[in-house]
């Protein structure tokens, strides 16, 4: 009874995950309380992870969740359809959003002062029901529309800080996006035209006898450019670095984890699905195996250069979207598990430096690296938090990163591609050296002052700074420890630490135990690979 | 029975988990503790003694750890083998050593931030116990990552310009070797063996070409570049800013020997002896590590700053434990391990040494030693002992590991490894000798007073225990080579039967 009960519950999910979140959006334009609404936003959040582990835990053992719409069966009607692919991707969703809607309370707070916030809150539900929907449904118009209901509502998140760059970067962003929607729409026509169906489902086998023809290249080709622009793999990416420097923090830190990824997503799902990847479709993957390296390159080689915390690591964002992209183009098993890896990963390490870094905003007003001088006796816990950010995104061992980038290594190593590997092994020294500019301003500047004083007494010991990377967490207690010595932390507020935090711990599980992790990607490229 | 073998393998590993702990849980109390400086200090010279006790007890016994999967296969795992043990013995005793001097010294430069060096000191320790102990290729990387990460803010610890100068070259070249060459080798082997595990005699038999052989071999080597193989030896010399307790740590303790240990580990354990042999691949290895020796005893010869010195010294040195591994023969193994251990103890009183002349003095420069043996005669009579080890004369440790290595290469053939090692000692006789001549018999400064005899100002007490220590275990190693032949004799390679026992007999009872 009971049994039957839950099963009833688990079929409503997919369902649940885009609906909550409209629901909440709609009811945080009603209430008067903008705690109100950031505690309803928190609320669906967090039934919106439940839901999406919930699925993950659930389709890891090969089930396959199938929800008609309205009743309607496919292929007349939406479906939603749940395999172990659309469950990650919605994990890596749930994670984000809830990471960083809590994470926004005190952010919009303090970096959107004296602005009615329900509807920042509110948008931020839309964009997460969007993305939700992409994640669940089985049906190509209805992923276009709920693509562009996110984004959307994206476009709408990074012009909220008003600030006239924002604006601006918000206003490059839409113009972007909207090539990028309009040509995979025009791709999505030309599919329709050709196969009469907008299931995924159904679509794959109605596509193979016309694989070859003009309308079928067409629609791979428009699919493709607007995807990859959506993605911002390089040399698409021009809309990323001012959308992630100049939009809120939290806004920042839910859309670097989010936007792009979806965009990947969809790019593998019709890519495996639908178009025979290895060999009709072996353009794409071929453009892309350019494209990634050259995005690795120069994403990391920009990064380097940046003087704006936030812009730096947004330029990181394309690099490490190149590190996807390259596993992706592989088509191989292994290539497919390894970017299928570093899309989770990339998520979380990613959202973490970038809520970091919005607490840095949050004391010193922005986020350039003079922000950060002295930032490990100020506020000891963010630079730890930065610290553990960089050597993650190196791939420092027992990081996530480090099991990406051996997924990534040994893909691309299987395939007798010396280049690439060296391209990543390059980037991320590449990355060690920017994120080793962050270190040493955390570090090394400023926190003079605050040691010199101490003399000989053994209380002088512990005014210094923690110094170096937590490694195995040592050193991020030690940090703290010191930074207590000095009685004037002025650290960001508890909550946004412990989002951060929260993250980053994932971050580091992940790296020391990623069987389950890896086990499901695996799984995943499997099967899409058939 | 059954029960009585499993509280047995229970113990060993609980001992093996204690050993590898105790630096990490030092590191910890340090921290905590930064506030009570007499309890911090306390602990940092009693708890040192908690890793040796375990390795004692532990002795070798079975015992295996797995305590995560990293990638299929491999995961973070600590099986002690002899090679493993000989090292981590090396890191067991210098460790209570180093903490005593570090303090002494510390206090006696007035030292800021001593909770900072004491935690990153300790978790480096804990770094490369962990390191000896590593069962497979993937959890030595690790702990070879994470050393260079906890030396890095020791090297840096002056915090000047050029110590920020020289600590960035140090990441820059380790991290650098370590991503670009050895994740790219630990990668390759993975493919190829389907395994990181190490197995004595090997897991890349038949599975790997000869020519392959040579160029992973390239990788290994220039990967672990702590082994400062020339041209990737620049990092050593410039990370001298460091306060002398860290050169300690770098030079005898813990991070070059982690590169030449890593380095014959992968021989072993991964390649094979008899694989190596086969392709012919420890030729090339011969002549750099030649080529190393030479060149770098060369480069000490010119120095004008004692420490720097004794860095490229240390740059010499390192090759012929290389050498002896590359030599690919038991007799040679052994000189290697022995290498190892024997240069360890020296250098480390070596540098202590010149840690007190600073400390008391604060002279550094080669020719301003001149009469210092007379102002410190214990300090300079175990930097003469010292020297002694280095050069490789009996009745100490430098002796019986030149000796093995001599055998190794007589039993390789070809003249040039004899000819290298040779001229090898020779060079460092060149280098050392002067120091030893200024500082007993050249008087202090023409100009000064000569006629007033020269005020004794030995080095305190502590520090002079620490340089003590060193230089008596050199000695005793010398009479204990049976032993460690022995010991190391169930490792691949050593066979005993070969040459390591009838030698042994030669080297140690001969003197």
């Amino acid at each position: 009874m009971s049994a039957t009960a839950a099963d009833a519950l688990l079929a409503q999910l997919p369902i649940l995950l885009v609906v909550a979140p409209l629901l909440g959006a709609a009811l945080c334009l009603l209430v008067r309380d903008a705690r109100l609404a950031w505690g309803l936003a928190v609320a669906v959040s967090a039934a919106a992870l439940v839901f999406s582990a919930t699925l993950f835990a659930r389709t890891g053992g090969g089930l396959v969740l199938e929800y008609a719409v309205g009743g309607w069966q496919p292929p007349w009607g939406i479906a939603y359809k749940v395999a172990p692919v659309n469950a990650l991707l919605a994990l890596v969703l749930g994670a984000v959003f809830l990471a960083g809607v809590v994470y926004a309370g005190r952010s919009f707070r303090r970096e959107l002062r004296g602005r009615r916030l329900q509807p920042v809150y509110s948008a931020l539900l839309i964009c997460q029901s969007g993305f939700f929907g992409v994640a669940m449904t089985d049906d190509l118009f209805n992923i276009f529309v709920f693509l562009e209901m996110a984004s959307i509502a994206g476009y709408a998140l990074v012009a909220s800080a008003r600030t006239p760059r924002a604006l601006t970067a918000a206003y490059r962003y839409l113009l972007m996006g909207s090539t990028g929607a309009a040509l995979f729409l025009l791709g999505i026509g030309y599919l329709y035209l050709v196969t009469g169906t907008l299931n995924l489902s159904d679509m794959a086998p109605r596509l193979q006898p016309a694989l070859g023809s003009p309308a079928v290249v067409a629609a791979l080709g428009f699919i493709g450019a607007g995807l990859l622009l959506k993605a911002a793999l390089f040399p698409l990416h021009l809309w990323l670095p001012n959308a992630y420097g100049y939009a809120p923090s939290a806004i920042a830190a839910v859309l670097a984890g989010t936007s792009t990824k979806v965009a990947l997503y969809i790019l593998i799902r019709l890519l495996f699905g639908v178009f025979d990847a290895a060999s009709f479709a072996a353009a794409l993957p071929d453009v892309m195996m350019v494209l990634a390296p050259a995005a690795i390159v120069a994403g990391s080689g920009l990064a380097i250069f940046q003087r704006q915390v936030k812009r730096m690591m947004a330029y990181s964002s394309v690099a490490q979207i190149g590190y996807i992209a390259l596993g992706v183009a592989l088509v191989t098993q292994a290539g497919l598990t390894a970017g299928l890896v570093h899309l989770f990963n990339h998520a979380i390490i990613k959202v973490s430096l970038f809520m970091a870094l919005g607490c840095v905003v949050y004391r010193a007003g922005d986020c350039r690296l003079s922000d950060l001088a002295g930032l490990s006796s100020r506020m000891p816990w963010t630079a730890a938090a930065i610290v553990a950010g960089a050597v993650s995104l190196v791939g420092l061992p027992l990081t996530s990163g480090f099991v990406s980038k051996w997924y990534l290594v040994s893909a691309v190593l299987e395939a007798n591609l010396w280049l690439p590997a060296f391209v990543i092994l390059a980037g991320s020294l590449m990355s060690a050296a920017y994120g080793w500019r962050l270190v040493e301003a955390a570090y090394f500047r400023g926190g003079e002052s605050a040691g010199g004083a101490g003399g000989v007494s053994g209380a002088g010991g512990g005014s210094g700074e923690g110094g170096q990377s937590p490694v195995g967490g040592e050193g991020g207690a030690a940090a703290e420890d010191n930074g207590g010595g000095n009685g004037k932390s002025a650290e960001a507020p508890p909550v946004m630490l412990l989002t951060t935090w929260a993250l980053i711990a994932l971050n580091f599980f992940v790296g020391v135990n990623p069987s389950w992790l890896t086990s499901a990607c695996r799984g995943i490229a499997a099967t899409l690979l058939g | 029975m059954s029960i009585r073998i499993m509280t047995a393998m229970m113990t060993n590993e609980m001992l093996l988990m204690a050993c590898i702990a105790s630096p990490f849980a030092l590191a910890a109390l340090t921290a905590l503790f930064h506030r009570a400086p007499v309890l911090r200090d306390a602990l940092n010279l009693l708890m040192p003694f908690a890793a040796p006790a375990a390795l004692l007890l532990l002795a070798g016994g079975p015992a295996s750890l797995q305590l995560t999967q990293i990638v299929p296969g491999a995961g973070i795992a600590f099986t002690p083998e002899p090679v493993g043990l000989v090292f981590a013995g090396l890191v067991c005793l210098l460790w209570p050593v180093s903490m005593l001097y570090s303090l002494a010294y510390l206090y006696q430069n007035r030292a800021v931030r001593m909770t900072s060096f004491l935690v990153y000191y300790n978790l480096s320790i804990g770094c490369a116990l962990a390191l000896a102990f590593a069962g497979n290729l993937l959890t030595l990387f690790v702990f070879y990552e994470a050393l260079t990460f906890c030396t890095y803010p020791l090297v840096t610890h002056d915090r000047s310009r050029e110590a920020l100068a020289a600590g960035r070259f140090y990441l820059a070249v380790l991290v650098g070797s370590s991503t670009l060459l050895l994740l790219a080798a630990m990668v390759w082997i993975y493919l190829a063996a389907g395994t990181l595990d190490f197995v004595p005699g090997g897991i890349l038999d038949g599975r790997i070409g000869d020519e392959q052989v040579k160029w992973l071999l390239l990788l290994v080597v220039f990967g672990a570049s702590k082994a400062a193989v020339m041209p990737l030896h620049g990092w050593l010399p410039r990370a001298m800013v460091a306060p002398v307790p860290v050169s300690a740590l770098l030079h005898a303790v813990a991070v070059v020997k982690a590169g030449v240990f890593a380095i014959v580990k992968i021989i072993l354990y991964i390649f094979g002896v008899d694989l190596l042999a086969d392709a012919g691949a420890g030729d090339w290895l011969v002549y750099i590590a030649s080529f190393t020796i030479i060149a770098a005893a060369v480069v000490a010869l010119r120095q004008t700053s004692l420490k720097k010195m004794l860095a490229w010294s240390t740059v010499s040195q390192l090759s012929y434990i290389l050498l002896g591994a590359a030599l690919l023969k038991p007799a040679a193994l052994l000189g290697a391990v022995l290498h190892l251990l024997a240069h360890g103890f020296g250098k480390i009183t070596l540098f202590f040494a010149a840690g007190a002349i600073q400390t008391k003095s604060g002279k550094t420069r080669l020719d301003e030693m001149r009469g210092i043996g007379r102002a410190m005669p214990w300090t300079m009579g175990l930097f003469t002992v010292a020297a002694l080890v280095i050069v490789g004369l009996p009745p100490l440790a430098g002796f019986s590991s030149k000796w093995f290595l001599l055998e190794g290469s007589a039993a390789a053939g070809g003249h040039l490894p004899a000819a290298v090692l040779l001229a090898g000692s020779v060079l460092s006789a060149a280098y050392l000798a002067p120091v030893i001549y200024r500082a007993f018999f050249v008087a202090e400064a023409p100009a000064a007073d000569v006629r007033r005899p020269a005020e004794r100002r030995e080095a305190p007490t502590a520090m002079l225990i620490a340089m003590l220590l060193p230089a008596l275990m050199c000695a005793a190693l010398f009479f204990a080579v049976d032993a460690v032949a022995g010991f190391t004799a169930a490792a691949p390679g050593f066979s005993a039967e070969d040459a390591v026992g009838d030698a042994g007999g030669d080297a140690g009872g001969a003197p």
